[in-house]
């Protein structure tokens, strides 16, 4: 997909959002409506500006090709999943039992062999976090059905 | 308020203070040397530690962490020939040559004390020209802080994203952002969707943690299973204290560059690594070595590493006087400083001075210590640098979720640090750029507020009324360099292109 494309797209959900947002800002009262609607004017016209310049350089399609690598860009994607069940963990197991099991699963996705890396690297950052957020500056940090 | 030199001294060096520090420094040199983490990450990691702090002692630590973590990305650029942060980009082409030639003792040394010096002169601008300077803000009306705001977002617009164009978006949408939730004139709910935690509006710490630090996580986990190992080398040319012929070779270009460092640091929006180019270029320009540049010149990696770090301090100067950040770190910092009740200004200087001075000398015994430790440290960072972001990323984004939980003990927060953590991967992905959105946030408030106050004002003619403003035709004026000095600059290049 070239950077054009890309940018096309992004500017194509710039410019919905700015309109939606414009839409349901037209139900607020009198001077709360103000600058949210001259905000909006602004993202809407810049980035009509760049739709503009996305047809105007014909050097972007050739030198900025975005190479997608298939096998790698899912990889970030698949990170934010990951970090969505860990927050659900997190309510739910509370959070040192789940960072334990999250952190471990991660590494090992991510290609981490030698267990006791693992373990000690755990074991480090949660000592850290118990010492310093529960003990230092007592942040009741979430408990679930274990600790 | 009027503050003694031994009250301020007496804050800096209390057992508090101290600590602060010394969990900067250290925690800077970390971030700052592994390749994979940015000083902006880190900052934006630990404001939510400071809340908890004392105000003066919790500013030190951010900006501790802030200097060390510019000094921290020049030894993997020395040892590794990979800038821990690209204000050390310029390090890495002459401090690796020394490495290869078996002198990384004398680039790291020579990079140490550099970044000592440029940070200590950063600190002696920075005390000595924010008192005078912040007197400027006080020409400023309520209705002014609309086109400050602007400003503020277009300098920063232009150097963080690759296209202005994107930039400018990017500190709109920021500004947008900060509407959503209780409009605080009227009571209006503005833009929740019937979420109830948007009621109270985007929290922005957690939104800054999601966009500089869970995104950088989402960057480093694409290639994290391809990292191999960094090739180390041992350092066999150690000494503590340069020889005299090093100094000899270096001192011009270090004073040189601390200066160009500090005056880029003052330019709003221009950052470390610019700063590290234009002085490796002018002392490459001035030296009786020229031909040893880029094949391991010392004077290169003076120059490159005083400026980056002068520039810390001179980034402090427009946000402390005026609230305009010079660098994306400080723009996380400008939120440090609002969370605790801080606003920009003269008040700093008066009502605040105890705080203010206090964090500018803590600034100044950050950046001595600062070499002290990195001394201590540097030899053995290739340790630390060994750690791959197989193994960071889990911890970060454990970071990024006890962070963005701490501030207000609540799940919502957590859930905000992960959708700006897509949108923060998102915009970095295609050129967009996190930091004008987190300075958008920052500033939205008072950018609405003193637009509130124009409209009003005006009676119907907003632009007669900023037109009849003299302050106000000056902000409109920079605004429009600002904007326009890209287009400037490539015309003249393009004409200088047709002439030769």
């Amino acid at each position: 997909m070239s950077q054009r494309t890309v940018d096309r797209i992004i500017v194509l959900f710039l410019l919905v959002m700015s309109i939606s947002l414009y839409v349901i800002a037209e139900g607020f009262p009198s001077g709360a409506d103000t600058f949210p609607k001259v905000m909006l004017s602004f993202i809407f016209i810049f980035s009509l500006i760049l739709l503009w310049t996305t047809f105007r350089s014909k050097k972007i399609e050739t030198s900025n090709e975005v190479k997608i690598d298939f096998r790698k860009a899912g990889r970030p994607y698949l990170t934010l999943i990951f970090c969505v069940i860990y927050v659900f963990g997190v309510q739910y197991l509370g959070f040192f039992v789940s960072t334990a099991i999250f952190g471990a699963l991660f590494m090992m996705y991510l290609g981490v062999k030698n267990y006791l890396t693992i373990l000690i690297s755990l074991a480090s950052l949660l000592s850290v976090v118990y010492l310093l957020f529960v003990l230092q500056l007592r942040v009741p940090l979430p408990k679930g059905i274990l600790f | 308020m009027d503050v003694s030199i031994s009250t301020i001294l007496t804050n800096v060096f209390t057992f508090n203070s101290m600590i602060a520090i010394f969990i900067g420094i250290i925690g800077g040199i970390v971030i700052g040397s592994l390749p994979g983490l940015t000083a902006n990450m880190g900052v934006a990691l630990l404001v939510p530690v400071t809340f908890g702090m004392e105000t003066s002692a919790g500013l030190l630590m951010l900006v501790a962490l802030y200097t060390s973590a510019i000094y921290g990305g020049s030894i993997s650029a020395i040892l590794l020939h990979t800038p821990g942060t690209s204000a050390s980009a310029a390090t890495a082409i002459d401090g690796y040559e020394l490495t290869k030639q078996g002198k990384a003792g004398s680039a790291l040394r020579i990079s140490t004390y550099s970044s000592v010096f440029g940070g200590v002169v950063s600190g002696i601008a920075l005390l000595a020209l924010t008192p005078p300077l912040s007197k400027v803000s006080l020409l400023f009306g309520p209705s002014d802080y609309f086109l400050l705001a602007v400003f503020g977002l277009t300098m920063i617009a232009g150097v963080a994203s690759d296209s202005l164009l994107k930039g400018l978006i990017s500190g709109f949408l920021g500004l947008l952002l900060a509407t959503f939730g209780t409009d605080l004139s009227s009571g209006f709910p503005r833009f929740t969707f019937g979420i109830t935690g948007l009621i109270s509006g985007v929290s922005f710490v957690p939104a800054m943690i999601g966009l500089f630090s869970l995104s950088q996580v989402m960057i480093m986990v694409e290639t994290a299973k391809e990292q191999g190992k960094f090739e180390t080398r041992k350092v066999l040319d150690w000494r503590w204290v340069p020889t005299l012929s090093e100094v000899k070779k270096v001192w011009i270009a270090v004073i040189r560059s601390s200066g160009i460092g500090v005056l880029i640091g003052i330019l709003p929006g221009a950052g470390g690594d610019i700063a590290s180019w234009v002085s490796y270029n002018e002392a490459k320009r001035f030296s009786k070595n020229k031909k040893e540049f880029g094949k391991g010149s010392i004077e290169g990696v003076a120059a490159s590493e005083s400026a980056n770090n002068a520039v810390t301090g001179g980034s402090l100067i427009p946000l402390l006087t005026l609230g305009i950040p010079g660098s994306g770190t400080a723009a996380v910092l400008l939120g440090a400083l609002m969370i605790k009740g801080l606003m920009p200004g003269r008040e700093l200087f008066t009502k605040y001075a105890d705080v203010t001075y206090t964090v500018m000398v803590g600034f100044l015994v950050a950046n001595i210590l600062m070499g002290v430790f990195g001394m201590i440290i540097a030899r053995y960072a290739t340790n630390i640098t060994r750690i791959p972001n197989r193994v960071l990323a889990p911890i970060v984004t454990a970071l990024c979720v006890l962070g963005s939980f701490s501030m207000g003990n609540s799940m919502f927060d957590v859930w905000v640090m992960i959708v700006f953590g897509l949108i923060g991967y998102i915009m970095r992905k295609y050129q967009f750029h996190p930091a004008p959105v987190v300075l958008g946030l920052i500033l939205g408030p008072m950018a609405e507020k003193g637009f509130g106050q124009s409209v009003v004002l005006a009676h119907g003619n907003l632009a007669g009324y900023y037109f009849s403003r003299p302050i106000s035709v000056i902000l409109i004026i920079l605004i429009a360099g600002a904007i326009f000095s890209p287009f400037i600059a490539k015309l003249f290049r393009r004409n200088r292109v047709t002439e030769t």
